[in-house]
């Protein structure tokens, strides 16, 4: 069984992992950030019946996913999205925090390797959280331009990330 | 379908735009193909740390030296009516009376830490990042009088400005702090207790609708285990130490309504002190910041249920 203790810290030490999961379904950021706190104090409500941290773990995708569904179908009247069957798939396949500290590091330094206009991009879509249909107004592009400057610009940074993983020298 | 329709198509889904029949080809995709589930999680977990990274970047690790000239007043503590904190505790920093509160309905108990002066009415804030807790201090900002959602006064965002600790940085925002001193708390708080701290600032751009460029209004808690005093030394490098932290931020073209930011986040039992940060970022620079207001900046505490109803007094 785990401790309170143990819990907030696994929970804490899990926080990207498990937002980046709930904005997946929420796809607004502030949205999942608020699931995650009330996830976690619905887990240390019953903390008495996580055996494990992957139980807890577990728990909280699943948890938090339904409530992502609620909270959409509640705003919205519905919830437009991938089903809860493959969401559940997910779920199970979610990596944990592990591993993403070196990544969060070498994301760091592929943006520091982007242009301007590249960053402003990213700063308007991840940041300013706007609509691809605002960055095209206010970039003067148009809608499918910025679809596809954001889906190569996550494979630029993957890549980047993946080669900057692969270097021993890097920190 | 191959890599970069996937992604095009996951940026519609983020998005809301997707069609339903792409979303359906996109799912029969993954379901087949853990390949693509794969770089579904890769992507969105990527995009949660572009969000940190940016949000990092901008209220925490870019900043240029200061240039304020802020009378200082003597400060003023507010005490707030018991009468208002029917449901809290009110943390009187400094020497106040505290009251705990029964549960709520909602089963969570809830607390109020009062942030000193939290309505701007008693005091101007100081320059420069605060020294001690209890003192909103930062960038060039002043209270006002010819706007206010609580109160007879509000903040109003004057110039933006950067950290005294960090000479290469660019002056991006105007950003106020207040340290909270939590350590009081530690000894109220039950062994098994769980808390969650909630910050909540109201914001007003009052410039008239569509106004350009576009502000970002913030508010964001960082905690820290430590000495309270030595962070005026450390900021803002020290945000990567925080133990825990939570921001809520809209952007505005103007309207002149109110709006609330909420940040929550958990708190650590090994947390001290709680740095309080309200900004307003220009989204173009330089821009002279006019009709920009903060006020009513609330800290909450939730606690789970069956916290006993009690006065105590330090």
């Amino acid at each position: 069984m785990l401790t309170t203790e143990n819990l907030t810290a696994i929970l804490l030490a899990e926080r990207l992992a498990l937002t980046a999961f709930f904005a997946s379904i929420t796809h607004d950021f502030h949205l999942a950030e608020d699931v995650f706190q009330e996830i976690c104090i619905k887990a240390l409500k019953r903390s008495e019946s996580f055996q494990s941290p992957a139980h807890l773990i577990h728990w909280s995708r699943l948890s938090g996913k339904n409530r992502c569904i609620d909270l959409l179908r509640a705003r919205h009247g519905r919830h437009v999205g991938l089903s809860p069957e493959m969401l559940d798939l997910l779920a199970q396949e979610w990596p944990t925090q592990e591993g993403l500290k070196p990544m969060q590091r070498a994301l760091a330094h592929c943006l520091r390797q982007l242009n301007d206009n590249k960053r402003g991009l990213l700063r308007l879509r991840y940041f300013e959280g706007r609509k691809c249909a605002e960055v095209a107004s206010i970039t003067g592009r148009k809608i499918e331009t910025i679809y596809q400057a954001l889906a190569r610009l996550h494979r630029e940074l993957g890549d980047c990330i993946r080669q900057r993983l692969s270097t021993p020298a890097s920190p | 379908m191959n890599q970069e329709q996937f992604l095009q198509q996951l940026m519609r889904l983020e998005d809301g735009t997707i069609e339903p029949e792409d979303l359906a080809q996109l799912e029969a995709a993954m379901r087949q193909d853990p390949q693509w589930r794969a770089l579904f999680t890769q992507t969105h977990l990527q995009t949660m740390a572009l969000h940190e990274a940016l949000r990092s970047e901008s209220f925490v690790g870019t900043a240029t030296p200061k240039v304020l000239s802020m009378p200082k007043r003597v400060l003023a503590w507010v005490r707030r009516p018991v009468a208002a904190m029917s449901m809290g505790l009110l943390l009187g920093l400094l020497g106040a009376s505290w009251v705990w509160s029964a549960a709520s309905p909602h089963g969570t108990s809830q607390r109020m830490a009062s942030l000193i002066n939290g309505g701007f009415e008693q005091s101007q804030p100081e320059a420069g990042f605060p020294g001690q807790s209890g003192l909103w201090s930062g960038d060039q900002a002043e209270t006002d009088d010819r706007q206010a959602i609580e109160g007879r006064r509000s903040l109003r965002f004057v110039n933006t400005g950067a950290d005294a600790t960090d000479p290469t940085g660019r002056a991006i925002s105007c950003d106020l702090f207040q340290i909270v001193d939590l350590r009081p708390l530690k000894d109220h708080l039950s062994e098994d207790s769980q808390a969650l701290l909630e910050l909540s600032a109201s914001f007003l751009d009052a410039r008239a609708s569509g106004s350009h460029p576009s502000v970002t209004f913030t508010a964001q808690l960082f905690l820290f285990s430590g000495d309270p005093a030595q962070a005026k030394d450390r900021w803002p490098a020290m945000g990567r130490d925080a133990l825990a932290s939570g921001a809520a931020f809209f952007t505005s073209l103007g309207g002149a309504n109110w709006k609330q930011a909420t940040a929550r986040c958990l708190l650590p039992p090994q947390a001290d002190y709680a740095v309080i940060q309200i900004a307003a970022r220009p989204d173009v620079r330089p821009t002279k910041l006019q009709h920009l207001h903060a006020d009513d900046v609330r800290l909450t505490l939730k606690t789970q249920p069956a916290l006993p109803l009690r006065v105590a007094s330090r």
